[in-house]
């Protein structure tokens, strides 16, 4: 599903209306039909609710005085607060507003902060609140009237439905830029946008419902629409049962280039979280001294013990070795738990251009080319990049709070530039594309917030690499399944006694989800 | 910059197909280092005229032509490259001067998006698209 930018949106609807003819009246309606349809869903005895819609002069109010048409004709009798004189709307808006008031819908404007005191009893009374004040054209902060009104709507304790985007997000940023209406359920028309997916905007959305208002589908083929939401129909093709004449080769064998003196558990969580995402084998290359931990953590695992250095990290004098051993097999992951020792960042640096398979790379691994801009530049390809926004940081030389408040700008850009795929780690993970192309995840919840849960992340990504021949989709089904995953073990055991071992634990149950 | 060969008085473009042959004649004429400016309204076609210009300087696959939204510039190799930035989303002058926008100027044809954000003086071929009551396109092309 696409994610749009109020230009977009608003481009797409021009052509929709212009170049296909669908009057905007009808998209109206249609909208108002949906966001009917999804107070219904939740409240079947609508006539005995008390609802209050708020509505602005524009179509977003417009879009209001269609739901308070629709629900007065089952038996609610809603009011309509307008923050505007009736004169001043326009359009189709109009053509609504004047329908609504014919029906018998009782309107009152409160164009006025002084009107509006008046009535905000009423909304402080209502059992149900439609914000149909802004929608996504908004690119300043909401003030006066309109923040008057936001506020005593936020201190109501109704259910609140927000039309299109909860009034005071700005659609194009997930930055919250004003006072902003915190809904119950929003009803996003045709498609998502930035806000609603990206936190922190998205925790003013509650619970999002994209509405279909027959918006023509192809025309959301654009190739300049080039962000979206991971859906899980779109990620079917990575779960199809196995053949049943296949062996352990037709999976895939996985090296597994990790761990360091203290740091074992990376490397053997990130081992097995690839055998259980169901690679054929996996071999972890790492330091002599730290080989038992890791070969103990699963029985199914091999192991090579690797020259060492006095630390007993990952040694420069191990790289005859790697390379021998990387031999046959289909892709290589490098960096939970190696350190960056300067000998074991020598290493890495002298090993990559010599890589032949799709590489993954992770932790230490990425903190090493943070430090070597010409092993940055000059990867092997494919290569998927792993980094939480720390890690991303040091590798673009920005402050981490940058990353955060510029990620659909850098993080694109970056993946462009170098070639690469880069995933950026977080609440709703982002996966940005050699093409320019952004994706972003659904799955997940903070109690993934835990040591451990990226290399588990990073396994299962070269895990589905060697078992899938399209990289953007294993990567993209990896991050999907390790927020499931995470989803599952919440459930189970709450957010904050998960740990990433969990993340492991219930990746089967995840798959099984993800196989129906 | 040599003179430009395309009109002073503006033309009139009946639709996206028209607004991008119109940028395309313009783009032939090109030396490989100008600057243009795309100035018009949302919906008015700034997108499809540098469409236009990128496939006058050569280049085959015009679907990778997009506004750059997020990412702020995008790059496109035809004769030359085509640096096309779109300046919506700045707020504040200094944003711009931040792109490194100056540097890419020499550097190939640089189209602008939204110019009129920036505020100081520069050499470029000004594209102004007016949508009329009746849909159509005013092209206006001054240098």
């Amino acid at each position: 599903m696409k994610i749009l930018t109020s230009i977009q949106m608003r481009e797409i609807d021009r052509k929709t209306i212009e170049g296909i003819g669908i009057p905007g009246a009808v998209l109206m309606e249609n909208a108002g039909i949906r966001i009917t349809q999804a107070i219904l869903k939740r409240f079947p005895e609508v006539a005995e609710q008390n609802i209050v819609v708020v509505a602005g002069k524009g179509n977003n109010g417009g879009d209001g005085f269609v739901v308070a048409r629709h629900l007065f004709n089952r038996g609610a009798r809603p009011t309509v607060l307008l923050l505007a004189k009736k004169d001043e709307v326009k359009g189709d808006a109009a053509l609504n507003l004047a329908v609504a008031g014919r029906i018998g819908v009782e309107i009152v404007e409160t164009p006025t902060v002084a009107e509006w005191k008046k009535h905000k009893v009423g909304v402080w009374h209502a059992s149900i609140i439609v914000d149909a004040i802004f929608g996504t054209g908004l690119l300043k902060p909401a003030d006066g009237i309109y923040a008057a009104a936001i506020e005593d709507i936020n201190k109501a304790g109704a259910f609140k439905i927000a039309v299109d985007i909860p009034s005071g997000l700005s659609s194009d940023t997930h930055l919250i830029i004003g006072p902003a209406v915190k809904a119950d359920l929003t009803v996003a028309l045709a498609a998502p946008k930035i806000s609603h997916v990206l936190p922190p905007a998205e925790e003013f959305i509650g619970e999002l419902v994209v509405a279909d208002i027959s918006v023509p589908p192809f025309l959301f083929d654009d190739p300049c629409l080039k962000i979206e939401l991971v859906e899980k129909t779109t990620l079917a093709p990575y779960f199809k049962r196995r053949k049943k004449d296949s062996h352990k080769g037709s999976y895939g064998h996985l090296f597994v280039l990790a761990g360091s003196l203290g740091k074992t558990g990376a490397a053997a969580m990130a081992a097995r979280a690839a055998l259980r995402t169901g690679a054929g084998l996996v071999t972890v290359g790492t330091p002599q001294s730290c080989l038992p931990a890791i070969a103990r953590s699963m029985m199914e695992l091999m192991t090579e013990a690797l020259p060492e250095t006095p630390q007993k990290t990952l040694s420069e004098s191990a790289l005859t070795m790697i390379l021998d051993l990387m031999k046959g097999k289909d892709a290589v992951l490098i960096g939970p738990g190696i350190s960056t020792h300067p000998s074991t960042a020598r290493l890495i640096t002298s090993l990559l251009p010599k890589i032949k398979s799709p590489v993954v790379i992770d932790a230490d691994g990425l903190n090493i080319l943070a430090e070597n801009p010409d092993a940055l530049r000059s990867l092997p390809k494919p290569a998927v990049l792993t980094p939480h926004p720390g890690e991303f940081a040091r590798l673009i030389g920005r402050s981490n709070q940058d990353v955060l408040d510029r990620r659909l700008e850098l993080a694109p850009r970056f993946s462009e530039q170098l070639g690469v795929y880069l995933v950026l780690k977080g609440y709703r993970t982002l996966i940005a594309t050699p093409e320019g192309r952004v994706f972003i995840n659904p799955t997940g919840n903070p109690g993934m917030a835990t040591g451990g849960s990226g290399d588990v992340l990073s396994g299962m990504i070269a895990s589905l690499i060697i078992q899938e021949k399209d990289v953007l989709g294993a990567t993209l089904a990896a991050v999907y399944l390790h927020g499931l995953s995470g989803d599952i073990g919440a459930r189970k055991l709450g957010e904050r006694a998960l740990v990433a071992g969990d993340l492991i634990k219930y990746l089967p149950q995840a798959i099984r989800e993800m196989e129906f | 910059m040599r003179p430009i060969l395309a009109q002073q008085k503006p033309q009139i473009s009946h639709s996206p197909e028209e607004t991008l042959a119109l940028a395309k004649k313009l783009a032939r004429t090109f030396k490989g280092d100008e600057v243009v400016f795309l100035i018009g309204e949302l919906g008015a076609g700034k997108t499809v005229f540098a469409k236009g210009i990128a496939a006058g300087l050569g280049l085959k696959n015009t679907h990778q032509v997009c506004s750059p939204t997020f990412t702020l510039m995008n790059v496109y190799f035809a004769r030359v490259p085509i640096y096309h930035f779109d300046l919506y989303r700045l707020a504040k002058a200094a944003e711009i001067t931040d792109l490194g926008f100056e540097d890419y100027i020499g550097e190939g044809v640089v189209v602008v998006e939204w110019a009129e954000k920036i505020d100081f003086p520069l050499q470029a071929v000004s594209i102004t698209i007016d949508v009329s009551d009746d849909e159509k396109r005013i092209i206006t092309i001054t240098n």
